[in-house]
């Protein structure tokens, strides 16, 4: 076929600017006209111009008809549109013939993979799906970039995308996607699926629902799907996503929500808030009190009253709670200590769909790849930065991505047990406040336990509650007693005996006379060293709380054995003041215990209750441990303080034990008389003699 | 999925509000909304300000929404209901497209008719033929009904 217009061989100068040009400026194809026909216009002209390609190429541009050489417009058309190179002589030809047009018109496909290629080599570029479609890349996700349909950006919710793989390369939520298709099935006629942006052919319905199977959207987040986490629910002030427990909804705005740390700092103040502990429960109103986690009932305490030296750690909770401790407590070395894989051929993380789910994009082979203990996985730079740098939790069910096993376990627990201490001494009616706080949405991680380091709290959790509950049973046997002088009790129990010698039997009475607030942090001061130890004990991993007291070992017998020789019936009558004294007892000579110990045929008998005994024995600091030293060779008359075992020695000095006052031997007689009526003991006062003796 | 997307579109709209348009909801209902164009300045409705409603469907962004003027206008892609011709809105429809796009699309074809494909034969055959008599009584209308 001949030319209108002589194959040019090197570029002019006039059109290498142009070409120049146009790769610089801005045009849009206001309408395709025909096959070759274009309707352009330049960003900030007023006028459009209209281009024909062919043999030769026209266009309407003063400049064209001016010089006779190619224009910018047509320029841009070749190498823009088209996707020419500049080295391409056909991209200066003055104009083209048939086969040469259809070779730029076919062509563009392919030269425009070839430039993405040259760009990401390294790239698994050979996937192909059934039809033989090449996929072209997936774009790179800026933050600001939204899906297509539900217009939220994708970086923000992280939710799992696809890509239109066979025109522009966008990110659209896989979800969102899976609706636009179904709806254009149903819709329309030949029930193609048409990508959002560009309108091109998105592939086959079943190929969008094997990524979603790869992705695993289909199947519930995490293997074990609790009802308190709300998935797909990020908090509107720290992010957590999904947010745990107690999640808060604004009454008033419709996206809002936030997690129960952030519910307590003042943030977002002016609505009022709805919460629900689990997903399937309705939403209930919330009341807040801002600038603290602590309790409402505590705070007003502590504004009702002066403020001693001891509420100094409770300062310094309110004003941890205001502190933003969302930030990632995660060490380097904790993260590196986390597996990592290489992406292989044929492994599951090249199918199409799965992807890291922090930076949307799929993984490509030889990349390394972090594994969370949650058994997610992660573009190994995508993850360590999230870690390090934002949460220390998996990004998307929000579990815990430290090992279980963390070094730093001792310090928060002293604090947060310091914490338990000083609320389980507030009265009783702060008790009530911290229940009915519970119930209307409020706090109880307000004793001082984060949220984000909830694992590492476990324990001292545990403790509080067990202290909540021994406080029940001791307040099943003793009616009229105040919990808190209780719990005071609880904590004299613990001290050492260095703090007991301050205290005769007549001021504890006075004491478990009066509830007075004043008092008993008065008497908390005096008792600030022992209750260091109380911690100090805590610490040494011995749950005590199980076994405060002979008067709970005897709550234990008496539940456990039917049996038993023990009546315990009587112990229901004592009033208040006797009880206390009975208590300063079985501290001071914890003579039923020992005569417990001295009869090993009777407790053989009491079958299953044996075991808690001994259990209780071991773990209990009674004076005397019958496996290190058996009964039958003991000296009664000259029984001496024994010596405690090496975990102990540290807290119970053994030479403070002489320094016990003497007991009144009568008043002692009688009441062990009342308790231990029945009990077939051989001789009760033998011991409390020796007590006397020693 | 509809009333949390257009609920992100008004906060959008608030935040990069599109030039030349407006557009939010009336009274309570966030599926009904009222929008304002100013006319373009190198067009006939130049200084004129055309008010539309604009009506979600409840399967929005999967649907187009209902647009159409209130406002008369001379224009050949818009019919005296205010029904407005745009392939956007019916058939080329894309849940990548939001309002704030959709008015934007509007504004141009208010520039650029598409005679090709009217609603209103009779104002096309004289934007065609008579491009200087569609310029008198588009402005004309725009200054009697727009302003």
């Amino acid at each position: 076929m001949a030319r209108s217009v002589a194959w040019r061989r090197t570029v002019s100068d006039a059109c290498c600017w142009h070409q120049t040009q146009a790769l610089e400026s801005t045009l849009y194809i206001l309408r395709q006209t025909g096959p070759t026909g274009f309707l352009l216009k330049e960003e900030g002209e007023t006028k459009n111009v209209k281009v024909f390609l062919g043999d030769p190429h026209s266009c309407t541009c003063s400049v064209f008809r001016k010089e006779k050489d190619l224009c910018k417009h047509i320029c841009w058309l070749l190498l823009r549109k088209f996707r020419l190179s500049a080295n391409d002589p056909l991209s200066w030809q003055l104009g083209l013939v048939e086969r040469e047009l259809n070779e730029v018109l076919q062509g563009r496909n392919t030269a425009a993979r070839q430039v993405e290629t040259k760009q990401k080599p390294n790239d698994h570029k050979d996937v192909q799906t059934s039809d033989g479609r090449a996929i072209v890349e997936q774009r790179d996700i800026a933050p600001e970039d939204v899906c297509p349909i539900c217009q939220e950006e994708l970086l923000v919710k992280k939710h799992p995308v696809t890509f239109c793989k066979f025109g522009c390369g966008n990110s659209i939520h896989i979800k969102c996607m899976q609706v636009w298709a179904e709806h254009q099935q149903k819709s329309s006629q030949d029930g193609v699926i048409k990508c959002p942006m560009c309108r091109e052919d998105f592939g086959p319905l079943d190929l969008l629902k094997t990524e979603m199977r790869n992705a695993g959207c289909s199947k519930p987040p995490a293997p074990g799907l609790r009802l308190d986490r709300h998935v797909g629910i990020a908090c509107g002030h720290c992010n957590m996503a999904p947010i745990e427990g107690k999640c808060y909804r604004c009454s008033v705005c419709p996206t809002y929500y936030m997690c129960q740390r952030c519910f307590n700092l003042p943030v977002h103040t002016n609505h009022a808030f709805q919460f629900r502990q689990k997903c399937n429960q309705k939403w209930k109103s919330a009341l807040r009190t801002l600038g603290s986690s602590l309790p409402p009932a505590i705070v007003n305490d502590l504004v009702h009253r002066e403020i001693t030296e001891n509420d100094y750690d409770m300062l310094l909770q309110l004003e941890r709670n205001s502190e933003n401790t969302e930030l990632s407590n995660l060490t380097e070395e904790t993260i590196q200590a986390l597996p990592l894989e290489k992406v292989r051929e044929g492994g599951p993380l090249l199918a199409l769909g799965s992807q890291c789910r922090v930076c949307l994009r799929g993984f490509s082979l030889g990349q390394l790849v972090r594994r969370l203990p949650c058994k997610h996985k992660f573009h190994k730079d995508c993850i360590d930065s999230w870690l390090l740098h934002s949460h220390p939790t998996c990004p998307i069910d929000g579990l815990s991505a430290a090992p279980i096993v963390n070094t730093e376990r001792l310090k928060p627990r002293v604090k947060n047990l310091k914490n338990d201490i000083h609320i389980s001494e507030n009265n009783s009616e702060d008790m009530h406040g911290v229940l009915s706080t519970n119930q209307t949405g409020l706090v109880l991680t307000a004793f001082g336990i984060p949220l984000a380091a909830s694992r590492v709290s476990e324990t001292s959790a545990n403790s509080r509650l067990k202290v909540q509950r021994n406080n029940a049973t001791k307040y099943q046997l003793t009616p009229s007693l105040n919990s808190n002088v209780q719990l005071q009790l609880l904590g004299q129990q613990f001290t050492s005996p260095s703090s007991l010698v301050g205290h005769n039997r007549n001021s504890l009475l006075r004491e478990t006379s009066t509830s007075n607030q004043q008092r008993v942090t008065a008497k908390h001061k005096t008792n600030s060293e022992g209750l260091r130890e109380q911690v100090g004990y805590f610490n040494s991993e011995i749950n005590l709380n199980e076994q405060l007291t002979g008067q709970h070992l005897i709550n234990l017998l008496q539940n456990h054995s039917a049996g038993s020789t023990y009546r315990v019936s009587e112990l229901r009558r004592l009033s208040a003041s006797s009880m206390a004294s009975v208590e300063s007892d079985t501290r001071e000579g914890r003579g039923q215990l020992r005569s417990l110990k001295r009869r090993p045929r009777s407790i053989e008998r009491q079958g299953p209750s044996i075991r808690d005994v001994r259990r209780v024995q071991g773990e209990l600091y009674l004076g005397n441990n019958p496996l290190l030293q058996p009964p039958i060779t003991e000296n009664l008359a000259v029984r001496k303080p024994p010596l405690p075992d090496k975990t102990r020695s540290r807290l119970f000095k053994p030479t403070l034990w002489k320094r016990l006052p003497p007991l009144n031997t009568s008043l002692a007689h009688a009441q062990a008389d009342m308790k231990l009526e029945g009990s077939a003991l051989d001789n009760s006062s033998v011991e409390l003699s020796d007590i006397h003796e020693d | 999925m509809a009333q949390k997307r257009i609920k992100k579109e008004l906060l959008d709209l608030g935040k990069d509000p599109p030039t030349n348009c407006s557009a939010g909801p009336v009274g309570d209902d966030l599926f009904q909304w009222q929008a304002t164009i100013l006319g373009p300045t190198d067009s006939p409705y130049a200084q004129g300000v055309f008010f539309l409603t604009i009506n979600f469907p409840t399967d929005y962004p999967f649907k187009p929404p209902k647009v159409a003027f209130t406002t008369r206008i001379y224009h050949p892609n818009i019919n005296s209901n205010g029904s407005i011709c745009l392939d956007i809105l019916r058939s080329q429809w894309s849940p990548a497209l939001t309002i704030s796009k959709v008015l934007l699309s509007i504004c141009s074809l208010l520039t650029d008719p598409n005679p090709d494909d009217p609603l209103v034969p009779e104002i096309a055959r004289i934007y065609k033929t008579d491009r200087d008599k569609y310029y008198k009584v588009a402005r004309e209308w725009t200054q009697k009904y727009a302003q």
